[in-house]
C-alpha cells in the first residue's frame, strides 16, 4: 500500500458549502461531502464509550463500533454517550491515541438518482433536529439479540429488544439509528434491504451495505495521520 | 410462515463474485457480487466469510474476515448483492468468499 507516514496534520479546503477536500500533506486528498456518513473505529478499551464500543464490534462481527453524520468544516452529528449532539472531528478526535474514521458516501438504490445538495442538507437538518435528545443504550443491547447475534434466545427475549419502530420514534437514538434515520427521512436512501423492520441498524450494516461507498480513510495514531483515499496521489 | 433452517453449512449459497474478482482502487479494495440461497429452508440471516489469498510471499498465504451482509431472510431460491471494502496491501492477490455456518449453539460466532 501506499502509506504516507507524514507528520502533517489533516487540513481541509473548501470547495462550497456543500463540498470540501480533505488533505494531508501535498499530495493525500480526498473530497468530502455534507451529509457523508463517518464510520469510527476504536482500537483502544480505555473508558465507557470504548467497552460499549467493543461489544458492538464483537457482535455485530465489524471493525466499526460507531457511526455519526458529517455537516462541514469539521462539524459532525452523532448520538454518543447520553445523548445527540453537534462536535467537530478536530477537537474530538484528530487528538486521539488509536482511532480510524472511514467516511462513506451513501447513494440510492437506483443508480439513476443522484444525491443533490438539497437532499443533504435535508440529511444534516434533520439529524439536527434530534441534538439534545437522549441516548438509546437499550438498542446497543439489542444488537446482542439479532438474527446474527443469540439467534436462540427465547422468542420474548428478542420481543423485548427488537419492538420498537426504530425509524418513526424519534425520542431516542444510539449511533446508527441516528444515521440511518438520517439518510432514509432526508432523502430515502436506505442501507438495507428492508429499513423498516424493526431490527436496529448497526454501524456493521451501514459499513457493508451496497448502498454505500467508501470514500477515505483517516488514521489517528498518538498525533500521527495517515489519509487513504481512493485515487492516486497527485 | 417460512421454514427457518436449523443449520446450513459454508455452502448454503451459491456465491457470484464479480469480476475483476479483488478491484484495486487506490489505497481500498473492492469486492461485489450476489449470493443465491441454494438450500431448501430460509437462511434467517447471511454472513459471508471471505479468505484473502496472497501472491507475495512476504505475507501471509491468506487472511480471513467475516463480513454482516444482511439481517433480513433470504428465502430457498432468493438473491441478495453484496460488496466488500477493505485497506488494500501489496500483494493481495484473490479472494474466495463462502457462508458462514451457523452456530449450533444459537449463540455468538467465536
Amino acid at each position: 500500500m501506499r502509506m504516507t507516514p507524514l507528520s502533517a496534520t489533516p487540513a481541509l479546503s473548501e470547495l462550497d458549502e456543500w463540498r470540501e477536500v480533505l488533505f494531508l500533506g501535498p499530495s493525500r486528498l480526498a473530497e468530502i461531502h455534507r451529509g457523508d456518513v463517518v464510520l469510527v473505529t476504536d482500537e483502544n478499551v480505555d473508558d465507557i464509550a470504548e467497552v460499549m464500543g467493543a461489544l458492538v464490534t464483537m457482535v455485530t462481527h465489524s471493525v466499526y463500533y460507531h457511526a455519526l453524520v458529517y455537516d462541514h468544516a469539521w462539524r459532525f452529528i452523532h448520538a454518543f454517550a447520553t445523548r445527540v449532539f453537534a462536535d467537530d472531528i478536530q477537537g474530538f478526535y484528530l487528538g486521539k491515541t488509536n482511532v480510524t474514521l472511514t467516511w462513506l458516501r451513501p447513494r440510492h438504490s437506483d443508480p439513476a438518482k443522484i444525491i443533490g445538495r438539497e437532499e443533504t442538507a435535508a440529511v444534516v437538518e434533520f439529524a439536527r433536529r434530534q441534538i439534545g435528545k437522549p441516548y438509546d443504550l437499550w438498542a446497543n443491547l439489542a444488537f446482542l439479540f439479532r438474527a446474527d447475534g443469540m439467534s436462540r434466545a427465547p422468542d420474548w427475549l428478542h420481543a423485548l429488544f427488537q419492538n420498537r419502530n426504530w425509524l418513526d420514534d424519534h425520542g431516542k437514538w444510539h449511533c446508527s439509528e441516528l444515521v440511518g434515520a438520517a439518510w432514509w427521512h432526508g432523502c430515502g436512501v436506505r442501507f438495507t434491504d428492508d429499513m423498516k423492520s424493526e431490527t436496529f441498524l448497526s454501524p456493521a450494516d451501514i459499513g457493508d451495505s451496497i448502498y454505500g461507498d467508501v470514500v477515505c480513510t483517516l488514521k489517528i495514531r498518538n498525533g500521527e495521520y495517515q489519509l487513504l483515499t481512493k485515487q492516486r496521489d497527485v | 410462515m417460512p421454514h427457518f433452517c436449523d443449520e446450513w453449512g459454508p455452502d448454503a449459497c451459491e456465491i457470484e463474485i464479480a469480476p475483476p474478482n479483488l478491484d484495486v482502487r487506490g489505497d481500498f479494495f473492492v469486492v461485489t457480487g450476489r449470493v443465491i440461497n441454494r438450500l431448501a429452508c430460509t437462511l434467517p440471516h447471511l454472513q459471508l466469510r471471505m479468505i484473502m489469498h496472497y501472491k507475495d510471499p512476504g505475507h501471509p498465504a491468506m487472511r480471513q474476515g467475516i463480513y454482516h451482509i444482511t439481517d433480513r431472510a433470504l428465502k430457498p431460491g432468493e438473491s441478495c448483492p453484496f460488496k466488500i471494502e477493505g485497506e488494500y496491501d501489496d500483494g493481495m492477490d484473490h479472494v474466495v468468499i463462502d457462508v458462514w455456518p451457523s452456530d449450533p449453539a444459537g449463540g455468538l460466532h467465536p
